[in-house]
């Protein structure tokens, strides 16, 4: 796939994007790490986050696709600054020995992830919807339009049966966290 | 209740930034000065924030279940790569024939007279 076939189908809500970039880059990645006081455990998981969030930002778009930036190279810049991160707290490592970059490209890069309770009850309570359900708003959170939510799901009754299923899952998904405090 | 969801809809398209501009600047000003949909607007953002989560756990999942490709993985994919393989493969090719070929026709013409010989 190319850059732009890949971006296309992030936001189509398809997954095979994701996994050939993971799959074609990982090696590498472990390469790197791992010549740079790492283990193959610690470059897959600096992968698996810098990709997550990769995805999360052409869904976004936060991520906007330049002829001068390949996925591959903000990707391998991504992990090394997530790696080095990670080194540093580990070992100690003064900022001073940071690799030089622009601050602006790492903006967002090492946010930090912390749930409010109530974010992490609607996660455990996504768990308790059905299967469908969940997809349903998974997708809608992912920005894929409607129409296409309905032809991924197979409603025969298209964009607006699609909007009702939502409507009701969310409905639904409430109940069970309201419930549950 | 028809209402209601047209409101909840409002909310979820300006979380996922779909408001057109007139309808964000309607939006920003009712956050602003009504603290209970204010409190609505967190509530839906709360929402979409556990659902998001939900998709980095199963996506962890499945990454950490993939294997790096192998390079004969990486050639079909990579179609320039293909293509490179295949204009180095041609070219050796044709450097090879250009320099075995003449010892070939040597010893074949060679082989040939010895037959001939032994033959007479």
């Amino acid at each position: 796939m190319s850059d732009e076939e890949i971006i296309y189908s992030i936001k189509m809500g398809d997954q095979s994007g994701i996994n050939e970039l993971y799959q074609l880059n990982l090696r590498s990645i472990i390469n790197q790490v791992k010549m740079n006081s790492g283990t193959e455990d610690d470059a897959k998981d600096v992968f698996q986050e810098v990709i997550i969030d990769f995805r999360e930002k052409v869904i976004g778009t936060r991520y906007i696709l330049s002829s001068s930036s390949k996925i591959k190279t903000y990707l391998f810049e991504a992990c090394k600054r997530k790696w080095w991160n990670e080194l540093r707290r580990r070992k100690n490592i003064s900022p001073d020995e940071m690799p030089e970059v622009s601050e602006d490209f790492w903006q967002d890069i090492d946010e930090k992830r912390e749930l409010t309770e109530r974010q992490r009850k609607f996660t455990d309570g996504m768990q308790k919807l059905g299967e469908r359900c969940r997809q349903i708003l998974q997708y809608y959170c992912d920005r894929v339009p409607m129409v296409q939510i309905a032809v991924k799901l197979g409603f025969e009754g298209g964009e607006q049966v699609a909007k009702n299923e939502k409507a009701k899952c969310q409905k639904r998904l409430i109940e069970i966290v309201n419930n549950d405090i | 209740m028809e209402q209601e969801d047209k409101k909840t809809e409002m909310i979820d398209r300006y979380l996922i930034g779909q408001l057109s501009l007139w309808e964000l600047g309607d939006m920003e000003a009712k956050i602003k000065n009504d603290p209970a949909f204010s409190e609505e607007v967190n509530f839906q953002r709360d929402l979409m924030i556990g659902i998001n989560e939900t998709k980095r756990i199963e996506l962890k999942k499945t990454l950490q279940n993939l294997e790096p490709a192998g390079i004969l993985i990486r050639l079909q994919i990579d179609k320039n790569s293909i293509k490179t393989f295949a204009v180095a493969a041609c070219i050796l090719l044709f450097v090879s024939l250009g320099i075995l070929y003449p010892q070939i026709r040597d010893a074949s013409i060679a082989g040939s007279k010895k037959s001939f010989a032994a033959v007479k």
